[in-house]
Formats: structure tokens, sequence, C-alpha cells
């Protein structure tokens, strides 16, 4: 029977509607998530697992017309639960009902595989082993007598390639044939209680079987990964390795990423002037242009940077490299208290706070992973560029040299505050010993571009639905705040507006400008931003900042960058001013006086805001990330009050330090 | 550290060298993740790189493991 043979309905009685329900479980590895994207595709999608931070995809295909939901287990060693991931993935085994479980094993590896399928058919569930990597095993010399195999398992062997798609018609079909009769339990029995060690009698189990089922040339089974490792686990050349590798994934976030991000940029302009100019003038063609527009763009405007860092993580761990950096990290991050796989995700932070938070579930000890996430937002985003461009301008404008300090003074500042908080962390209130290194260090393979796109897809819609919303309602709620109440216009702009009526069109733009600077201005200081602002002005005088930084620090709240455009519409050179001349922003900023004529910007008003965006939370889509991967409205809250804590005590402790010494 | 002549703890063996686990000592989730993945009283093992964290060979499988694991896990060498 071919299980292509869709053309007619399903027969009467046949599990149609209530849907056959099947569970991939495998060692990580095994290529079980290929198999899984090779049979679901796009029809997949991913979430928490209740009550737990560990995912769960769940995916459907059609086979013969009928449909089959497929559930992707976390990748395991053992059913017996030693970390969090196991016992989901027990939990869900004995949970829910599956009509099939496929066990995935790989080929090259038929001894380790069968420890986890035996253990599965204890649970008397029927089984399907799927036989991955079959195409390896065969290059290596390791002939495996399939039928023997099924015949000692008592269940169906299917050799496949998932990475070719080799093999998934058998294995469909397979599944096809326990649709229509099912199997019964499998009635396999190991022993597990006989000898004093369950790993020892069932490996012993194991051994037998591939003993029967496999002939082996003896010849190395992956020469390449012998010579790769030489090189790319060595203490030192290892770590040189990965620190190239790195940089060339930088590089290429770096490189690409500003080509759509300008492109998500421009286009959001252009529907929001389209929008300017066809919508009849008012409070909602603001809410639209500024509020939701606005809004859309800056949260989309990351986009590129996730995708492309999860398209490049997801090809270093198909390639087996992932293993290798975290085992070369291992040793230095263990002195912080953090395992070697936390090294990847820190590092990435660089980048983007977003994916590299998301990209902690490698992390198995739930301590370690929640430390990470805790301090990751510490380390400079590519976000804080333009405060550190601003403020580097300010503090050393014409040097370059100086201003380039600056920029590695910032950098170090945030790695090490993040380096410290983790050490912190781990001693006090996340206690617990670092989860020492057990790795296996798969061999090296080509990627697949399916599963890296897929990752890449997965990950951005993740981001889209957890983060996108909230910045679109945050950014709502900061266009409200910045707008209402409404003040009348300056009579400084109605004077301007009025001359500039008297001049020719062509004079009359500067005029205008100035005009309607002056106006978003003063609408901006006597909006509840603005009211805010001076409300929280005696608390940030002992930081050196003013009323209007305030503003700026307020409206800055759901993403850092915005301050410089807050404060090129407080300091009266427009936004737009602001984007196409940078210097003329500072220009202002530098001649900005305090109403006792003294300069607002000062060295140390400076440094202390450069210290207070460093540490600062100020990025509303990490917390939202956050949430979302820490399954608790408890860690986004204490991720925000440690920092903001931290922020505004360093900025004090600057701003008062350099006002002692004298620079004022 | 007291175990039988030709005893060594997986930590100590040069790479290069292959034994059989003689002994382990109880330990924490990481080495029951060790024994999980193959390497129990009565099995073979081979260092392919010592030091923190090392590589061992187990069951045809590559395996990092850290130093403070591996010195729960006593080895016979073959000679």
């Amino acid at each position: 029977m071919s299980a292509t043979s869709s053309c007619c309905p399903p027969a009467a009685g046949l599990t149609a509607t209530t849907g056959f329900r099947i569970a991939l479980a495998g060692n990580p590895n095994s290529g079980k998530t290929t198999l899984f994207n090779a049979l679901t595709g796009l029809r997949a999608k991913t979430s928490n697992y209740p009550g737990t931070t560990v995912e769960h995809r769940q995916g459907h295909f059609m086979l013969a017309g009928t449909d089959v939901v497929v559930v992707d287990l976390p990748g395991i060693y053992d059913v017996k639960a030693s970390s969090e991931e196991e016992q989901v993935a027990l939990n869900i085994l004995t949970g829910e009902r599956f009509d099939t479980v496929v066990v995935v094993a790989d080929a090259t590896n038929l001894s380790r595989s069968l420890f986890l399928t035996s253990q599965v058919m204890d649970m008397k569930v029927p089984v399907i082993v799927a036989l991955n990597m079959f195409d390896l095993a065969e290059a290596a010399g390791i002939r495996i007598d399939v039928a023997t195999l099924a015949r000692e398992l008592g269940c169906p062997v299917v050799p496949i390639v998932a990475r070719s798609g080799r093999g998934l018609e058998e294995l469909r079909a397979e599944i096809r044939r326990l649709q229509i009769t099912p199997a019964p339990a499998s009635t396999l029995v190991t022993c597990d209680i006989c000898g004093e060690c369950r790993f020892q009698s069932r490996y012993a189990w194991t051994d037998a079987i591939a003993g029967r089922c496999i002939q082996h040339s003896g010849q190395p089974i992956h020469p390449w990964t012998e010579h790769l490792d030489r090189v790319l686990t060595h203490p030192v050349i290892g770590v040189a390795a990965f620190f190239a590798v790195m940089l060339a994934v930088f590089f290429l976030i770096f490189r690409l990423a500003h080509i759509p991000m300008d492109l998500i940029d421009g286009m959001f302009s252009h529907v929001g002037a389209w929008a300017a100019g066809h919508l009849p003038a008012g409070d909602l063609r603001n809410l639209l242009v500024q509020g939701v527009i606005g809004g859309v763009g800056g949260m989309l405007v990351f986009l590129p940077q996730i995708c492309i860092l999860f398209f490049c993580l997801s090809l270093l761990e198909d390639t087996g490299y992932l293993a290798r950096a975290a085992f070369v990290m291992d040793r230095l991050m263990q002195r912080f208290g953090l395992p070697g796989k936390a090294f990847v995700p820190l590092l990435s932070a660089h980048a983007c706070a977003i994916p590299s938070i998301m990209a902690t579930r490698v992390i198995e000890d739930k301590r370690d992973r929640l430390v990470t996430i805790l301090v990751i937002p510490l380390i400079t985003c590519s976000a804080r560029i333009p405060v550190y461009s601003m403020l580097a301008a300010l503090l050393f404008a014409h040097n370059a040299w100086r201003a380039s300090l600056v920029f590695t003074g910032a950098y170090t500042l945030g790695l090490s505050a993040a380096i410290i908080v983790a050490f912190v962390l781990k001693r006090t209130i996340l206690k617990g010993e670092t989860r020492a290194l057990v790795l296996e260090l798969p061999s090296y393979k080509m990627p697949s571009l399916r599963t890296a796109v897929l990752m890449m897809l997965d990950r951005a819609w993740v981001f889209i639905r957890k983060a996108g919303t909230v910045i679109l309602g945050i950014s709502i709620a900061l266009w409200v705040l910045a707008t209402y109440p409404k003040s009348a216009p300056p009579a400084e702009a109605i004077a301007l507006q009025e001359q500039a009526a008297q001049l020719p069109a062509g004079q009359a733009t500067e005029l205008q400008a100035k005009a309607n600077q002056l106006i978003s201005h003063n609408a901006l200081a006597h909006s509840t931003a603005g009211y805010v602002g001076r409300w929280i002005e005696p608390a940030l005088r002992p930081l050196g900042f003013d009323w209007q930084i305030g503003i700026g620090i307020v409206s800055s709240f759901a993403a850092r960058e915005v301050i410089v455009s807050t404060l090129a519409v407080i300091y009266g050179v427009g936004e737009e001013t602001a984007r196409e001349n940078p210097e003329s922003l500072y220009d202002s900023l530098r001649r900005a006086e305090r109403s006792d004529g003294s300069k607002v910007f000062t060295t140390a008003t400076c440094a202390s805001l450069l210290v207070f965006y460093v540490l600062a939370m100020q990025c509303l889509a990490t917390q939202a990330i956050t949430r979302r991967e820490t399954n608790s409205l408890k860690w986004p809250a204490f991720q925000l009050v440690y920092m903001t804590v931290l922020a505004y005590s360093a900025s004090c402790l600057t701003f008062q330090t350099l006002r002692l010494l004298g620079v004022a | 550290m007291s175990h039988a002549p030709g005893q060594q703890h997986l930590n100590e063996l040069p790479a290069g060298a292959r034994g059989v686990v003689r002994h382990i000592e109880p330990a924490d989730d990481a080495l029951h993740r060790l024994m999980a993945m193959g390497l129990c009283v009565g099995r073979e093992v081979e260092v392919i790189r010592q030091g923190n964290p090392l590589i061992v060979r187990l069951l045809g499988a590559r395996v990092g493991v850290a130093g403070r694991v591996a010195r729960h896990v006593v080895i016979e060498r073959h000679t």
C-alpha cells in the first residue's frame, strides 16, 4: 500500500477527525528536528510546555487525506529526568495520548540510540524506529541489518536520511500502516532491575542487539571530525578560532542587517509621510503616524538582526561547531559561575539582547540559564550605539581617538557589569553549583539551509508575537504621554508664523521651520511626559540631569535609542534635522543652558548619562522576551528593578565623583 | 584517591589511553547524563584529549567532560 494514494477520502471508521498523533523522540543531535521539519515544513508552531520554559513544537502533515499531528519532544538521552527537558519529554510521553512514537536513532551510534529506544518501548506505546543518517553510517562502513534489528526489537525499523529526504516515503507508509491497523503496544522486555546499575544492564542489552545487527569494517567513523577537532578544541587555538568565527558572524550582522534595516526604516517613513499627506490633520493622524506606524517600524527594525543571528547560529549548531564553542569556553565561564554554553548568547548580545535571550535555551541548568538571561541586557547592544555616538561627540567633540575611548569604556563597563552581576547572583539569590560540562561533540556535517531558514522564521515570528504587540501598545501609550494635555502654541512661534506669512514662499521656510520647532518643544514640555520629567527632576539632580533629560529618559523607557530624537525635539532641533545632520543636534546640545546660565551638558553630566544608558534596562522588547523565556512576571520585574538601581547608583557615583574632582 | 593498582581516575589518564570503567563514585546530574550516554561500569572508554574539560570517546561518540565530573570515574587502563 502506498502512502501517496491520497486521492480517495478515508474509509469510514478511520481516525480521520480525531487526528492521528505521533511523537518524535530521540537523542540530541540525532537529526530529530531535521526530520520534524522535513515532515511538517511550515505547518508547525513553537510554544512553551505549560508551566515550564522548555519549548515544545507541534506540527502536522497530511497522510492519505488524513491529518497527522506531530509533537517534537526535547532531545534527551534518558527518560529518567535529570534535567527539565527530560522531565518535559517524560511528562508528554506519559501524559498525552500518542498513536505512535517515532524514535529517531542515529545509525552511526546504534548502541546508544537503542538505549533510549528501549526505554520508550518500556512505556508500552507502539514504536517505529527511524534509523537516521543511514548514509553516513554506510559511508563509514557500518552495515546495519535492518530486518534483523526490526525482528529483535519487535517493531518497524525504517532507514532514513532526514536531510535529503531519503526513506521518508517509507516512513510515512509505515505510519500509515499503523494508522489503519493499530499495532499492539511494544512487548519488548529489557532487564532494568537485575544488576546494580540500570545503565549497565540496559547497555549490555543494547550492545547484544547491536552486535547481532551490525557489521563494522573497523575504519574510523569520522576522520574529518578528528582532524578538525585537533584544532578547534585546542585550549588556545580553539578559543582563537571561536573568536574568528564569531567575528565573521558579527561582520555579517552589521554588514548585512543595515540594508533591510534602512529599507524598513525608509518604508515606514514613506508610509508615515503618505498617511500624513492623505489623512485630515488632527490627533488621529498623529496617533497613526507617530504612534502606530512609528511603533511598528521601530519594532520591525530589530527583525533583520534577529533573523541573521538565528540563521547563523542555526547553521553553526547544525555543523556541530557550537558544541565546540561551548567546550572551549567552558573553563573560563565556570570561573564566573556560568557554563560554557552561556558564552555564545552573551556574545550575541552585542548585536541585540532579544535573540540572545532566546538563544539561552541551550543552557541546561535552570539557574544558570536564568542568570544569563538576567545579565544579557547589560551588554552593549546595537541600539545603544546612537546614544553612545551622541555622548561621545558631546564629551570629545573633535578628538576621534578620545571619542573611541568613550565607546571602548562603555562596552567594557557593560561587559564587566554583566560578569560581576552574574557572579553575585550565583552566590546570592540563584545560589547553586554551575552545571558541569557533559556535552556530546557531534560529528561535523554540512548544515541544512532548510533547518536554518525555518529556525529563523520561527524565531522572527516569536519576536513579532511576543515583543511586537507590547512595543506597539507602549509606543501608543508614550505618544499619548507626549501629546496630552495639549497646549496653545507659544507667542514667539505665532509671531514667527505671522512674519513668515509676510515673506515670499522661498524665504519663509526657515522661519516656518523655526516656528514648528518651537511649537513641538512647547507641546512636549507641557505634555504629561513634560510633567513627569519635572516631577522626577529632584530624583535626577544628583545624577546631574535636569527635567528635560528626564523627559528623554521617560520617553526612551521602551526603546533606549529614542532619547536621541526626544532630545532633538526638546532642544529645538527637530527630529528630521537631527536625523539628517546629527552635528546640528550635538551643537545645540553643547550650547544648551539652564535657566541660571550654566551649561546643561557638562562633562560630568555627559559621563553620568553615558553610564546610565550603559546600565539601564530601557528596552521593553527585551522585557517582553524575558517574560516569555522565564515564563514569569517576577524575573522581568527583577531585571528592571536591579538594572535601574544599578544605573542610578553608578550614574550618581560618576557625577558626584567628577564634580568633586572639579570636572564640571 | 585510594584505588587498586593499575586504576586511575578518568581525568588523570593521558590522551590516547583506553580502559574499562571499574567504579563510579556517586555524584550529581552531570555524571548521570554521562552514564546515560554509555559510561558505566564494565564499559570501554578512550581519552581523546586530556585537560579540563577533556574529551572521551564513548560508544563511538565524542563527549566533552568537565574535570570535576571525570574525577569521579575510576578506569582500569588497557596496557
